[in-house]
């Protein structure tokens, strides 16, 4: 019998409409070109039903490794949001009465016609209690922002098949519920793996200080030859 | 428990949600255009909605405002504080709502606030306790709002009404908890490729030619309107487990009194009354209510075609927005309508069958003779408000 890789938690983010913040501040809100760490370890606080500030979510992301690898490419939108009525200002003074409201705009962006394989590594204990809890999830799971509703469960398997994070960025096959609106398949996929050396910084390491500031980390991008499509029918592996 | 809303549901030429430009929003998906409903307008169209307000009909509702000061002197007189007092009182509410307690110079606390009457209640509580040790109105006037609002803080769990129970609300004050909103709604998105289409208007001078000289032949002025036509699918969940402690409050800790226990267990069984009422109210008016935007110019006010309602035992949303990532078109003896129902129903069967999703009951309601498998249908949206109310009231 061969000798079990490292285990590790897979996820597939799909939907029309996805959005990992990353410099968020006041009214202009982002998105990254992938998701983010605090994004990902948010949705299995989700699962866990780890609320918001909840000290357990420093401790997922500092347990776990995050490697995401993009399926297909999203395109950015910024949708036009306003928020209506009367504003308290920052002085104490307020903008706009009840009779003649103010309105704030508040661009939001989005990424449209994405999808990502996340993958995460970490101790099998905690590996598993993630897989039990995104198999029955304490709150309704999002991708990002909660009107970004997944078009499948997010879920796609707790594997031992892979040497490593980096193995299975490389080699686990591709999907895309999508594809059918594709020319052609991609020849390389984009990925982008946490690693202490990496060349590249996301400043989305989770942190609960009531002050909301998000701590550096450290990725690398490399780029995985198209893995090969996996079979009709093996959209669900749950490996149980 | 999980509760998700699918609808399909076509629209005449219409400009419902517009952007900065005032084009209707749209998006790419599936690799093309499409038109789209933002989830925060579908939200907003919902919670202002008389029919929803009507529906309730009977429980309080929360307020929006930043008229707090006033309930609270309402109250402290109605408890026979003299006015003086009172008035002071109502100076000092208008701190509330801000981290200092800053007091306001306009009667008005700094922020709207969305607050049930407990929570206003909670307030005039603290000023009424204050005013009626304090002496003088001189006295009274020397205690700071900050130090008020630190007294009216959650001392364990008040009550919240169903419609801040839903949707949630974010305020920064002690004095109030944030909620987190019960509701996910997605954006809505057109089952099919979109264009935009300008329509070019004229407005003619209806005195043209008065006057000596003619002055012109033409309009007085022209522009263009921007609209489209779309068959959407909207999709909306609502967290039942969540809204039930929204409104009942958290599980008491183990150690807590059998009295405690016992209220909560009462609280609960009150929040599941409600619940069975709030949310068959928030799918009519989900179904029953269109967002304004241009509506005056347009009256798209068109009814969904088919409305499948899915009871989950899991919290795991899904949306079925893939039925449609190869767009939906009308051709030779199908129409628009009818291909993205075939879409949605195959790929509703497919995903249930793939992903074992679970779901009990699932109710069908289609304006045309299209079953699903594993539903039951639903012959008018009345028959299915009230099958979803009896799983609601078991």
């Amino acid at each position: 019998m061969e000798v079990p890789g490292q285990p590790l938690l897979l996820l597939r983010l799909e939907g029309p409409l996805q959005s990992w913040g990353l410099r968020s501040r006041w009214d202009v809100r982002d998105s990254g070109d992938e998701p983010s760490k605090s994004g990902v370890i948010g949705l299995l606080g989700c699962a866990l039903g780890y609320p918001m500030y909840d000290r357990r979510l420093e401790e997922l992301d500092s347990e776990l490794t995050l490697g995401i690898r993009v399926e297909c490419e999203g395109r950015k939108l910024v949708d036009f949001h306003t928020i209506t009525g009367t504003i308290p200002m920052a002085g104490g003074g307020v903008k706009g009465t009840p009779d003649d409201p103010s309105t704030i705009i508040s661009p939001r962006s989005y990424l449209q016609d994405a999808a990502f394989l996340a993958i995460l590594s970490g101790p099998a204990e905690l590996l598993f209690r993630c897989r039990s809890a995104l198999l029955a999830p304490k709150w309704p799971i999002y991708l990002g922002r909660k009107s970004c509703v997944p078009t499948r469960p997010v879920f796609e398997g707790l594997s031992y098949e892979y040497a490593n994070l980096e193995d299975a960025l490389r080699r686990h096959p591709w999907r895309w519920e999508g594809r059918a609106t594709l020319r052609e398949y991609p020849a390389r996929l984009r990925c982008v793996m946490e690693d202490p050396l990496g060349e590249a910084v996301r400043p989305d390491r989770i942190r609960t200080n009531p002050a909301r500031m998000y701590e550096s980390r450290r990725v690398r991008v490399l780029w995985a030859d198209f893995p090969g499509e996996s079979e009709e029918g093996e959209t669900c592996i749950s490996h149980a | 428990m999980l509760l998700e809303f699918h609808l399909l549901q076509n629209h005449a030429p219409s400009n419902l949600n517009r952007d900065d430009s005032g084009s209707p929003k749209d998006c790419i998906f599936g690799g093309v255009r499409r038109a789209r409903i933002s989830s925060q307008c579908l939200k907003r169209s919902i919670r202002t909605s008389p029919l929803f307000t009507e529906e309730i009909g009977g429980i309080d509702l929360g307020l929006r405002t930043r008229k707090l000061p006033h309930k609270v002197k309402e109250i402290l007189l109605a408890r026979g504080i003299d006015e003086a007092l009172a008035e002071v009182a109502a100076a000092k509410a208008t701190g509330f709502g801000n981290k200092d307690g800053k007091e306001q110079k306009d009667g008005k606390t700094a922020q709207v606030m969305f607050l049930s009457p407990q929570d206003i209640e909670a307030v005039a509580e603290v000023l009424f306790t204050k005013a009626s040790t304090a002496g003088s109105a001189e006295d009274m006037a020397k205690l700071s709002a900050k130090d008020l609002q630190a007294e009216a803080a959650l001392k364990g769990w008040r009550p919240i009404t169903p419609d801040i129970g839903l949707f949630g609300r974010m305020i920064t004050s002690e004095a109030f908890r944030d909620v987190q909103a019960a509701v996910q709604v997605a954006h809505a998105i057109s089952t099919h490729r979109m264009d935009h289409e300008f329509d070019y208007f004229t407005a003619v001078d209806d005195l043209l030619g008065l006057g000596e000289e003619e002055d012109d032949a033409g309009a007085g002025m022209i522009g263009d309107i921007e609209f489209n036509s779309a068959c959407y699918y909207k999709y909306f969940s609502i967290d039942y487990d969540a809204f039930v402690q929204n409104l009942a409050g958290p599980e008491p800790e183990t150690r807590a009194s059998e009295r405690e226990k016992a209220a909560h267990r009462e609280a609960v069984a009150d929040a599941r009354t409600i619940a069975a009422k709030v949310i068959p109210a928030f799918l009519r008016a989900a179904v029953f209510t269109t967002p304004s935007g241009k509506q005056n110019t347009f009256a798209a006010h068109q009814l969904p075609d088919a409305v499948l309602v899915e009871v989950r035992p899991h919290q795991t949303p899904v949306s079925y927005a893939n039925a449609f990532v190869s767009p939906a078109r009308a051709k030779n003896d199908v129409d628009l309508v009818g291909d993205s129902l075939r879409k949605f129903v195959e790929h509703c069967e497919l995903l249930t069958r793939k992903f074992s999703l679970e779901a009990d009951p699932r109710l069908w309601f289609c304006t045309r003779d299209i079953q699903v498998t594993g539903t039951t249908g639903c012959d008018t949206m009345d028959d299915l408000l009230a099958a979803l109310g009896q799983v609601l009231a078991r």
